[in-house]
């Protein structure tokens, strides 16, 4: 009686588990199927199977906008953001986490404050600023602000502070290595776990990106995918199946890393305290 | 002779250790190589977050098209910005659309959450990756996604509801309170995985021995759940609560993609930032813009700061109590 009140329970446990799954799973494979279909068979009904009509659909996106070259723009903006934040968040961690100097407390006051607030705030001044400098329709306004990622400081000042021991930085003194060598052959190599998560948070953040690529560029041919797929809608809204095919190519990529690296990166979220 | 000379030479090395080791740990010179490190980061930060945010605050005080020269205004932007309906009401559908969700998000995150945290259970680390992956997803292929799927004539959540015995097609896009259900509905699918994995780090984190001690003091499940996994959790939900309500104010793409920027229907998805962004980039209004800006922040500051004492003020007066 007791063991079939426990089966029962797990049974109804994994049920809502599985709806659950289902809710966030379906909508991507009913995505991927329509990519492939006619107008008229995704407007008659909903299908599990893929249709033919795949080809045609990525021709009829392409006219609207190239997504290869959108894809290309996309890796152009997040690579770099990605290895500024990585190295320049890495550095100001060491130094916060490893040194003690004038004012170390009141810096990292005021970027944990910045934090709080909201980018909206800033992008005005960073868009004049671009207007003014003539950089509006190129992707430094984009790029550059990722030097100083504040999530990025925390979660390695954090990671620095508890996996590296100061030993190895006096040892690497008294063998004669300089203070940015100590950085790069030292630092650099035993936080790389630490950068590698972080970093997977920053490019994926990066590739999302959208109000800043839509403010900062107004160029069909130099927008990432996040704003190609936007203006794919607009264009072209009757033409279903090649909306689906592109958002189809501006997910794919990252299901795909994601099916490699889940782990580490559901893992990442709470590693070393609660770090968005 | 060699006596004295010994001496001399032993205080010599004794003066250069000294020195040496001063040169080694004084604070003050690898502060210096501190401060270096530090420097670039510090730098970028002060010429791309806080001088473009003291360039908008002042730009909030002044009236400006980015054509011609700018008049200052003093307080009208904000006198205006107080009686500004659209502002409202902006105020009103964000705080609606993010309560709904946030509802829905703590609600389902935590009971997923328990059951995970149950030892047996198989699978967890499918289901955790499963309902994380939407958050991964561009926000911004995510609406246009849902643009399809909510169509009311070819949409694949109407087909989905006819084909479950529905006799009717939903118009979720241009019933201004199923619209912003849809949008919180969203948001909900986008983020309910990530405050599911946080919190069942934070359960999983509760030291046995204090789960184990109830159990001896003869507590049952439920009351285990309200008086020790419940206060426990209490740092995990006000930081899912307060980087929820900071994105949520923040809602922008979704509404926007939806609507074409326009907040339809009946403004029912016009949130505070796309109309932030209307102001600026589409009427120019740089000046109101920025006092919108402005707004907004100190919108995030104070409820930010409030939640933060409410929720927290118990654990707070405790820790303080501890350390004397």
């Amino acid at each position: 009686m007791k063991d079939l009140k426990k089966m029962t329970g797990r049974f109804i446990q994994y049920f809502l588990l599985m709806l659950l799954a289902a809710i966030c799973i379906v909508p991507f494979y009913v995505m991927l199927i329509n990519a492939t279909r006619t107008n008229a068979q995704i407007s008659v009904s909903i299908s599990f199977l893929p249709g033919t009509n795949l080809r045609q659909n990525i021709k009829n996106m392409n006219e609207t906008i190239n997504m290869l070259v959108s894809f290309r723009n996309s890796i152009i903006i997040s690579l770099p953001s990605t290895i500024l934040a990585g190295y320049f968040g890495t550095m100001a961690a060491y130094g916060f986490s490893k040194f003690r100097f004038r004012g170390r407390n009141l810096m990292f006051a005021i970027a944990l404050a910045t934090m709080m607030i909201p980018m909206q705030l800033s992008l005005l001044g960073i868009y004049q600023a671009s207007a003014k400098l003539k950089l509006l329709n190129t992707y430094w306004p984009i790029i550059l602000p990722w030097i100083a990622n504040t999530a990025t400081l925390f979660w390695l000042r954090q990671y620095i502070d508890s996996t590296i021991d100061n030993g190895f930085i006096e040892a690497a003194r008294i063998d004669g290595y300089s203070e940015l060598g100590i950085f790069h052959r030292i630092i650099l190599p035993l936080s790389r776990e630490g950068i590698f998560t972080i970093s997977i948070f920053n490019f994926v953040h990066a590739w999302n990106d959208y109000i800043s690529p839509v403010l900062f560029v107004s160029k069909n041919a130099r927008f990432p995918l996040s704003v190609a797929i936007a203006v794919v809608k607009a264009k072209d809204f009757q033409d279903q199946g090649a909306i689906y095919a592109g958002v189809a190519v501006s997910v794919l990529p990252i299901l795909i890393v994601y099916l490699f690296l889940n782990s580490r990166i559901t893992g990442g979220l709470t590693a070393g305290g609660i770090k968005g | 002779m060699s006596g004295a000379d010994n001496k001399v030479e032993s205080l010599r090395k004794g003066i250069f250790r000294k020195y040496m080791n001063k040169v080694i740990s004084s604070k003050s010179d690898y502060g210096r190589t501190g401060l270096l490190f530090v420097l670039p980061f510090m730098i970028a930060l002060v010429i791309m977050r806080i001088l473009p945010m003291i360039y908008t605050i002042d730009l909030s005080f002044y009236s400006w098209d980015g054509l011609n020269e700018r008049v200052f205004v003093g307080l009208d932007n904000y006198r205006r910005l107080l009686q500004d309906k659209d502002f409202y009401k902006a105020i009103y559908n964000t705080s609606f659309i993010w309560f709904l969700n946030i509802f829905f998000r703590l609600g389902v995150a935590l009971i997923c959450a328990v059951v995970f945290a149950q030892s047996h259970l198989r699978g967890k680390q499918f289901f955790k990756a499963v309902y994380y992956f939407p958050n991964l997803v561009t926000s911004s292929s995510v609406a246009v996604f849902s643009y399809l799927a909510l169509d009311y004539q070819n949409g694949f959540i109407n087909q989905i509801l006819l084909k479950l015995g529905f006799s009717k097609k939903i118009d979720w896009l241009h019933i201004p309170i199923l619209a912003q259900s849809s949008v919180a509905a969203i948001i909900w699918w986008m983020w309910f995985g990530y405050a599911t994995i946080l919190l069942t780090t934070g359960i999983l984190s509760i030291p046995r021995d204090v789960i184990e001690s109830s159990i001896v003091d003869g507590a049952n499940a439920w009351k285990r759940f309200w008086k020790i996994t419940m206060p426990l959790l209490k740092p995990i939900f006000t930081y899912v609560f307060i980087t929820s309500f900071i994105g949520g104010l923040q809602n922008f793409e979704i509404p926007t993609l939806l609507t074409d920027g326009r907040g339809a229907p009946d403004k029912s998805l016009l949130t505070m930032v796309m109309q932030l962004y209307n102001l600026t980039y589409k009427n120019f209004q740089y000046g109101y813009g920025a006092t919108y800006a402005v707004a907004l922040f100190i919108i995030i500051a104070t409820v930010s700061a409030f939640t933060f004492r409410v929720i927290n003020g118990g654990g707070d007066d405790r820790g303080r109590g501890g350390a004397k």
